[in-house]
């Protein structure tokens, strides 16, 4: 035995069923126009925000690129000057901190206009202006470091004329900017190597030895 | 993360020699599973996580939260390590007749759950007081300069009172410390830096003697293992134990 209980709306009542939803049409255009009014109201709100990035969200993004090794070049260091209210010029060698792994931000305590981020870290040792690999803390395994920013909410901070090394005040739009310089990027281990790798082939050969014992060392920590 | 132990000895009489730490673990299990502490990876499956602050009596452990697993490289929790080595450190005193507590902490100085509300809420300590937890150097920045201290990491989080540094040790006190109180810092690289280290800054300001290692540390069921050897259980004994079985330093106050 076989029945059908309810006929199908699209194959016996055409007309009533598109006039039901005709009445769902008739309630709903308006309350649809609404939302479309109060959404298109809300973006225009959201894009005349200013791009502000929270706390976190800066240390983040500062942590990646160092880590990644985005300080390595002229251009990066100077798109890093965004994140620091006070940015320094780049030295002429650098000195980096080696990480084991990826690093990790931890929450933020906001005060105000003012916050701190800590972000965490594995961390293998340092390497100096010549290239030398020196365990931290003289330490054969890797120590935990926890390093502490702290961040305020201005409209005022300092950028590089186009020498590159004098400062000026420059007014700009409300943003969270760390207030303590890092002059040390810290690094993953890829991003060290091949750091030291562009490096090596200084005529000096105390670095040219530093960095052959520098990349042996890395290499095994990887 | 942390675990606290502190014991009281049942009266001057039966207050704990001065070295009854050194020779705890000579009594324990001869076991030979070992686990590798905080900077290496647990197996799976073989630990829970354990992380943040449990203040209880020792018959009656609470379990707080899960500790961080913050990606490759970067794990460390250890699951209910501490709170094993702990207890294993407590039932050990029990036995010698002490009476002991643990407590759980997560912060340096907050009302509740902290190092320096459980060293003075708890009534009198006249025997040991044992710090199991993570531990190594916290970068601060001061009058501008990013400054490296030597630091206990009490909580789980990078957040300035999960750290005990030099710069807010003050906010410890001896006030219900006996005479003959030591502190011992089961924790990685507490004795790192000498004058400068967190041992010396907690020995000046509790201004009693402090027991601290210069190296990492792991655990291990056995109580003489000098390099980790796998996993530990999750039961008790477990040890925490220094690389290479290296001996605690002394820090005395200055």
């Amino acid at each position: 035995m076989s029945y059908r209980s309810e006929p199908r709306a699209s194959e016996h009542c055409p007309g009533k069923c598109f006039g039901r939803a005709s009445a769902r049409q008739i309630v709903s255009v308006p309350v649809l126009f609404a939302l479309l009014m109060l959404g298109t109201t809300a973006a225009t709100i959201a894009t005349s925000l200013p791009d502000e990035k929270s706390p976190r969200e800066v240390v983040q993004q500062l942590c990646r690129l160092d880590a990644d090794g985005g300080r390595f070049t002229e251009r990066g260091w100077y798109r890093a000057t965004q994140f620091f209210v006070r940015p320094e010029p780049m030295p002429s060698a650098l000195s980096l901190v080696v990480m084991k792994g990826d690093f990790s931000i931890g929450p933020a305590k906001v005060h105000g206009t003012e916050a701190e981020v800590g972000a965490e870290y594995l961390v293998l040792g340092r390497i100096d202006s010549t290239l030398r690999f020196v365990r931290a803390d003289d330490s054969p395994e890797p120590t935990k470091w926890r390093y502490f920013y702290t961040l305020i909410l201005s409209d005022v901070h300092s950028d590089f004329k186009e020498d590159r090394q004098t400062l000026r005040e420059v007014h700009g739009p409300l943003e969270w900017r760390i207030k303590d310089f890092q002059a040390q990027p810290v690094v993953s281990v890829v991003a060290a190597i091949r750091y030291v790798e562009a490096k090596r082939s200084s005529p000096n050969p105390m670095i040219r030895r530093n960095a052959a014992r520098t990349l042996a060392e890395l290499s095994n920590s990887q | 993360m942390v675990l606290l132990l502190r014991c009281v000895a049942k009266g001057a009489a039966e207050q704990p020699a001065p070295d009854t730490k050194l020779t705890l673990e000579m009594r324990a299990s001869t076991a030979s599973k070992i686990y590798a502490l905080s900077t290496y990876r647990p197996r799976k499956g073989t630990i829970r996580p354990y992380a943040r602050g449990f203040l209880s009596e020792i018959s009656s452990c609470r379990v707080g939260d899960p500790g961080r697993n913050n990606g490759p490289g970067h794990m460390w929790n250890v699951g209910n390590l501490f709170n094993l080595a702990g207890q294993t450190a407590g039932l050990q005193l029990s036995a010698s007749g002490d009476t002991v507590t643990i407590s759980r902490v997560t912060y340096v100085s907050s009302p509740t759950q902290s190092l320096a509300s459980s060293l003075t809420g708890n009534g009198l300590i006249s025997g040991q007081v044992i710090y199991f937890g993570h531990g190594g150097s916290a970068i601060i920045p001061v009058n501008g300069t990013p400054t490296k201290y030597s630091a206990l990491f009490v909580g789980q989080d990078p957040v300035s009172d999960e750290n005990l540094t030099a710069r807010n040790v003050g906010a410890l006190s001896n006030s219900m410390f006996g005479p003959n109180v030591t502190f011992t810092l089961n924790n990685c690289h507490a004795a790192m830096g000498g004058t400068t280290s967190i041992a010396q800054s907690v020995a000046n300001q509790l201004r009693r003697r402090v027991y601290a290692y210069t190296v990492g540390m792991f655990f291990s069921v056995d109580p003489h293992a000098r390099v980790p050897n796998g996993n530990p259980p999750n039961h008790t004994p477990v040890y925490m134990r220094a690389w290479g079985g290296s001996n605690p330093q002394a820090f005395d106050p200055q």
